[in-house]
């Protein structure tokens, strides 16, 4: 049994490489669901069981920081972890991000290796 | 502090190396190689050895197929932009899936070339957060099509650093209008 991932990103191609590296990562994957922003991403959460979140911050109607508290404002997605992955790594975004209850952030560009070092709380 | 126009090369580079894997070299024009029109003849590039710089002579033209932008607002408002040629898209896009005889759409390179633009732009982002200013970005918007202009109305400066990425070409441009009446800064 692998992580069931969502993949929040306005960009078809940025999900599709998250997804790549992921499995480069060694991540085994269970069901891929992907959403092109905020609001999608919170009916994709709300229709699956979800082990695991990455999610662009900068994205039309509803950003990655809204999604985010959003979702931990859903009761039944409380405590699934979600991972930002993003070009806003400025130090404000981040701490903002994670003070809104992210586990991490990845900085894009990336490679599988910093996928894998960003989510190693998966195995924790 | 890097200037500016160090940060987009250095970021660049960096997002080549890390997800875009190829030869990319920064190309030192002999003079402005006013880019835009159609290419009518191939550059007559030289290596300085090194691998990472060449030169082109002023003969060297190539068109200007597609635009991505990323906007700036802030205290220093601006746009970040690349122009390419679509084979060099192609050639770029091709690298980042790692799927170098992929057959893409459209729509599939627009959306890469937006997202690197998006990735340089937030490089410029954290330079100008460094430097103690306000700054966010849009969403990417690209464009097709050679007679384009793009202007930052008061642009005060406009940096482009040249590369080719396996022998093809392709732009970053960055125009900043003057720092806003009313930042604080």
């Amino acid at each position: 049994m692998g992580f069931n991932i969502l993949v929040v990103d306005d960009s078809a191609i940025m999900r599709k490489i998250i997804v790549k590296s992921l499995r480069q990562a060694g991540i085994t994957l269970g069901e891929v669901h992907e959403a092109s922003d905020g609001v999608e991403g919170l009916k994709q959460l709300s229709a699956h069981p979800i082990d695991l979140v990455l999610s662009d911050i900068n994205m039309p109607n509803m950003d990655g920081l809204q999604f985010l508290r959003s979702v931990r404002d859903l009761k039944l997605s409380k405590s699934v972890p979600i991972v930002m992955v993003t070009t806003e790594a400025a130090e404000e975004t981040t701490k903002e991000a994670l003070a809104a209850g992210a586990m991490q952030c990845i900085k894009k560009p990336f490679t599988p290796e910093h996928i894998q070092d960003r989510l190693s709380f998966l195995w924790a | 502090m890097q200037h500016v126009s160090q940060v987009i090369e250095t970021v660049t580079r960096k997002i080549f190396e890390t997800m875009i894997p190829g030869d990319l070299k920064t190309v030192e024009c002999l003079e402005d190689p006013a880019a835009g029109e159609p290419m009518s003849q191939r550059a007559e590039a030289s290596s300085n050895g090194n691998g990472t710089h060449h030169q082109v002579s002023t003969r060297a033209r190539w068109a200007r197929e597609l635009t991505a932008m990323v906007g700036l607002a802030g205290q220093r408002p601006g746009v970040l932009a690349i122009h390419c040629p679509r084979t060099s898209a192609g050639m770029m896009v091709r690298s980042m899936l790692g799927e170098l005889e992929a057959e893409l759409s459209p729509t599939e390179l627009r959306d890469a070339m937006g997202e690197i633009a998006n990735m340089i732009a937030g490089a410029v982002k954290l330079w100008h957060v460094g430097e103690g200013r306000e700054c966010s970005l849009s969403i990417p918007t690209v464009v097709e099509g050679q007679d384009l202009e793009i202007e930052v109305l008061d642009a005060r400066e406009r940096l482009g650093t040249e590369f080719t990425f396996d022998g093809q070409p392709f732009k970053v441009e960055l125009m900043m209008a003057e720092q806003a009446a009313h930042s604080q800064c």
